[in-house]
């Protein structure tokens, strides 16, 4: 295999990656608690700008990918219970309010930022030579631990008690309730983890990248149209959705240009939605 | 007469009194920026007539507005068509025909819910965006500029106060035919199945027919809106097709109280007023604070701030929106 | 409708209460429409008027670059320069006896936003002048505005692609031939053959690629690959992949900014090995790629180690008066021609002996200022952009410039009929 075939296989996995990564925060809020958070791009911005900041006073990426979840997850915990959990039963009205959240973020991180675009350098920023191909290892790091975390989720979701609760509340609150656990809780950390997640994706990208404010919000279409692609309810279809985006976007990038084959997808991803709107994975209300 | 034309042909005929005023100061900058208004203004009736009167969440206007803005802006330029009633025949003709493919896309056939079409209708404008800003034949990022001054009978239009009447005439048409809409029977129409799709169905109205005509009628005003707005301002790029339009004409209609119908138009004047004076001084800021308003109205005054007249009321004999 | 409303007692009441709120929805109507037009009305009260300056009023220069945006930073250092300028102009007596005071308008790195930008300088404050503009995409969108429409002196002050030629427009940046065939002549000098081309998808890369193409094909190169890539690229890995695929001998790169420096390093630490030229590198854009600036070659009308004596004193005043913009004062920002900006206009004011834009416009086709940052520079009568001498620069990993070769005086190739 030439090393040209070689690289391009590697990047169309390397996108699919980081649209995943991206989208597993998406997820769990838009995904599985079914709201249609529009500031969830903000919450990749606050984590790669978390990075960010750990670079310029500690020295340390690293320090910050490991900080960014948990500053942005308290983040998202104060957010849910100040704002979020009052739009549950108003789906318009919290992508309204999430819209305005996000707003604010984005031209708070605008007027914060001296320069408009910051380098955060990867942890590791060397590449290895396999075939001839030159592969950044951090692209290789970004799909090691996005695999990784998605699998530990869908385990944690599936296997444990807390995610047993977790689909619980989310499909019977009020059955939850009166088994004595606080939904209110349970809201509110589910959301953080959402949060969390999304975090940590932004930390991780932004060595691939520059932190500038647009970041998080210029991925949003994408992010959204995955999940809403895969289906709402459950946790394997935004990924999947995230993958059936990527995938078809990373090959035809290939051999056209970038911009026309993500217009491409995202346009097929649009009609393919109006004729099964539930997504590939149907479930429920 | 109803109160809604009555109100409606009182601003039709404030404006040209006070508007001496304006154009005794010189001032053509502001001159040029409540001209803009009055364009933003017809993209607000169309987004207000869109969803708040009939309750299609149409997220991404922005999209016809540029759409017509470009084809205007196109043929002004390069194929120097610049007859004021040709374009903005060329811009409804566009109007029409993408508002229709959308639309019947969107409302033949199944139901689909509220939210999806704000979602396909953002990821149009996101689309939009973002295919014109790397279409050369556009112009790419650099959108088109130098577009050429519209004439009438051939005479060009050239001083800012003949463009402000220019779109204040059209914008003054446009509010005048919505009035008319929504105080006929198919405003009552309209109404019902912004109010409940299933139950205006069993009531026997072709929901399906009204939405699509509803949603080709925005499109054409926010096209219309856009071809002036590439003419009078001379310049248009992708960001008049993108995210950051669409969301601002869904902001002065949530603001401003979706369905009260003026609502709208008066947060929009307000808010872009301010905007020209915060322009000089802390844009971000202004944006921040207009982030902030938002959030205070989903929170407090779900219904806009036009509601603050109506808090005892609305508990009791209305029922609350989906 | 049948009118219980009359007969029941409960629903008398409620209509009652729904006219009351009628009416008071009215009242808020009302209000909320003569707010608004209160609003405006009293920002025309604050709104001033024009005229031609009384003697010794303060002239408004007007001062238009990107504050928020993209080109933030460029904006930070052009607002430094102009103030520095303007401060060195008023200290020895200002313009024909006028004081000169800035007028500063933010173009938001959006052409839609210059827009409005330019025509509150020309149309509200009336300015005497126009300076400004960082991107080509600002020029072309603002031009319109200030000089055609407006009527009013409008210098750009960037390198750029060139073909600027509309009235009342001046260039006081580097054509495509004084930064573009020095640096290919270089390239081709050295024994590279073979060149791959990659841009940002505007006005201002596709022309100057374009030339690249020409001077490369000219001397006997070859083009094996030219690729463009959006201004809101997130992902440079298509475009780096494909880079370091064609391993061309040369890369002649104008990814600009926000998209450069990511991109660099990427083509770099993929293990791409051949020299790498643009006309964009210089002390301001090294520090932002990194180690990876090492080797980058350029020609730019101005490097921090140039040896030209009054150079270096005016940078030294210029980073003591303005700790703020310390260090961005470079070429790829723009600041030498800012600074010349300025001057050249004043000179061309003076000769004209008057504010005027019709006179200025004439004065400027002969203006020149033996001393000014970078060396000598005049304009070139008839191509309205100047001769200027341009330097062979070599980026270092730690952010520095080697100056390679000074070039002396080009002149410019640009407007005038005996051009190519």
């Amino acid at each position: 295999m030439s090393p040209s075939v070689i690289r391009g296989i590697f990047d169309v996995f390397s996108l699919t990656s980081i649209l995943v990564l991206l989208v597993l925060g998406m997820a769990i809020i838009v995904g599985m608690m079914k709201v249609f958070n529009m500031c969830q791009g903000e919450f990749v911005l606050l984590g790669a700008g978390t990075a960010y900041l750990s670079y310029q006073y500690f020295g340390s990426v690293l320090l910050g990918i490991l900080l960014a979840p948990v500053v942005v997850g308290f983040f998202g915990l104060v957010l849910e219970r100040t704002v979020i959990h009052r739009f549950y039963a108003n789906p318009q009205g919290a992508l309204l309010a999430t819209f305005a959240i996000g707003l604010v973020i984005r031209e708070t991180v605008q007027t914060r930022m001296a320069a408009q675009s910051s380098l955060v350098p990867a942890p590791i920023s060397s590449s290895v030579n396999i075939g001839g191909a030159v592969l950044p290892i951090w692209r290789i790091v970004i799909m090691i631990v996005t695999l990784v975390l998605a699998l530990t989720i869908a385990l944690v979701l599936l296997k444990t008690s807390v995610g047993l609760k977790i689909r619980a509340t989310l499909d019977n609150p009020e059955l939850v309730a009166s088994s004595g656990i606080s939904t209110k809780w349970m809201y509110a950390w589910t959301y953080a983890l959402g949060a969390a997640l999304a975090g940590f994706a932004g930390a991780m990208i932004v060595p691939l990248q520059t932190l500038y404010p647009n970041l998080g919000y210029e991925n949003l279409i994408p992010m959204f149209i995955a999940v809403m692609i895969g289906g709402l309810g459950q946790f394997a279809g935004p990924i999947a959705g995230a993958a059936l985006i990527a995938i078809p976007g990373g090959v035809l990038s290939q051999f056209i240009n970038p911009v026309s084959s993500q217009i491409l997808v995202l346009c097929f991803a649009i009609v393919f939605m109006r004729f099964r709107p539930m997504g590939i994975f149907q479930r429920g209300r | 007469m109803k109160r809604r034309m009555r109100i409606g042909i009182a601003v039709v005929c404030a404006v040209p009194i006070l508007s001496p005023l304006l154009f005794l100061s010189g001032n053509d900058y502001l001159i040029q920026a409540v001209t803009r208004i009055f364009i933003y203004g017809i993209l607000v009736l169309s987004v207000e007539m869109c969803w708040g009167q009939t309750g299609i969440f149409t997220f991404g206007q922005a999209a016809f507005f540029g759409f017509g803005g470009y084809f205007a802006g196109y043929m002004a330029k390069n194929e120097n068509i610049t007859d004021l009633g040709v374009l903005l025949l060329i811009a409804l003709v566009a109007g029409v025909i993408a508002g229709t493919l959308i639309a019947l896309f969107l409302f033949s056939g199944k139901r689909v819910g509220e939210l999806y079409v704000a979602l396909v209708t953002l990821a149009i404008s996101y689309v939009c965006e973002k295919l014109a800003n790397s279409w050369t034949f556009v112009g790419s990022g650099n959108g088109i500029p130098g577009i050429p001054f519209p004439t009438i009978f051939g005479k060009e239009i050239s001083s800012s106060i003949a463009l402000f009447f220019i779109a204040f005439g059209l914008f003054a048409v446009s509010m005048i035919i919505c009035i008319l809409i929504i105080d006929s029977q198919l405003g009552l129409a309209i109404n019902a199945v912004r109010d409940d799709e299933e139950r205006a169905e069993f009531f026997g109205y072709n929901r399906s027919l009204i939405q699509i005509i509803i949603f080709i009628f925005s499109a054409v005003l926010a096209s219309i809106a856009g071809a002036l707005f590439s003419l009078s301002e001379g310049f248009i790029s992708p960001s008049s097709l993108g995210l950051s339009l669409s969301t601002s004409a869904v902001l002065w209609v949530v603001l401003g109280g979706r369905g009260t119908f003026f609502g709208p138009m008066i947060a929009l004047t307000v808010l872009e007023s301010v905007n020209i004076e915060m322009q000089k001084v802390l844009p971000s800021l202004w944006q921040i604070l207009v982030g902030l308003l938002l959030l205070a109205t989903m929170i407090f005054l779900p219904k806009g701030l036009m509601s603050l007249s109506e808090k005892n009321w609305f508990g009791k004999l209305r029922r609350a929106h989906r | 409708m049948i009118r219980f409303s009359e007969s029941n007692p409960s629903i008398k009441k409620e209509k009652d209460k729904m006219n009351k709120t009628i009416r008071r929805k009215n009242l808020l109507k009302v209000s909320g429409i003569t707010v608004g037009v209160l609003a405006l009305s009293s920002t025309l009260l604050v709104a001033p008027s024009q005229a031609a300056p009384a003697t010794g009023s303060p002239i408004k220069v007007g001062v238009l670059t990107d504050m928020t945006g993209a080109f933030a930073i460029v904006g930070k250092s052009n607002k430094a320069v102009a103030q520095f300028t303007i401060d060195e102009i008023n200290k020895s007596g200002g313009v024909l006896g006028h004081k000169l005071v800035m007028d500063l308008a933010d173009g938001g790195s959006a052409p839609d936003v210059a827009t409005q930008a330019a025509s509150r300088l020309v149309n509200q404050d009336h300015v005497s002048m126009v300076v400004g503009g960082v991107a080509s995409f600002t020029r072309v969108a603002v031009r319109g505005v200030i000089a055609t429409r407006g009527k009013t002196l409008y210098v750009w002050p960037a390198s750029y692609e060139g073909n600027e030629c509309t009235n009342n427009v001046w260039n006081t940046g580097s054509a495509p031939n004084q930064q573009v065939d020095p640096t290919v002549k270089y390239l081709l000098a050295q024994g590279k053959k073979t060149f791959f081309l990659a841009g940002s998808d505007y006005l201002y890369p596709r022309n100057i690629l374009a030339r690249v193409r020409q001077d490369v094909l000219a001397g006997g190169g070859s083009i094996v690959g030219e690729e463009y890539v959006p201004l809101d690229m997130t992902d440079a890995s298509n475009l780096t992949s494909k880079v370091v695929a064609a391993n061309a001998d040369a890369l002649f790169e104008v990814v600009v900014l926000p998209g450069t420096a990511p991109f660099i390093k990427g083509v770099v630490d993929a293990g791409y090995k051949g020299t790498i030229a643009g006309t964009l590198f210089d002390e301001g854009i090294n520090p932002l790629i990194g180690t990876e600036a090492q080797g980058l070659i350029g020609v730019q009308d101005y490097y921090g180690p140039i040896k030209d004596a009054f150079s270096q004193s005016e940078v030294a005043k210029f980073n003591a008066q303005h700790p703020e913009a310390k260090g961005l004062f470079t070429s790829t920002f723009n600041a030498p021609a800012w600074y010349r900006s300025i001057y050249l206009w004043k000179a061309a004011v003076e000769k004209a002996g008057s504010f005027d834009t019709a006179k200025v416009n004439k004065a400027m086709d002969s203006v020149s200022l033996s001393k000014s940052i970078g060396g000598p520079v005049g304009f070139a009568p008839g191509t309205k952009h100047l001769k200027l001498s341009m330097y062979l620069g070599q980026s270092n990993g730690d952010g520095s410039e080697t100056v390679l070769k000074s070039l002396g005086q080009i002149s410019p190739y640009q407007c005038s009929a005996a051009t190519n």
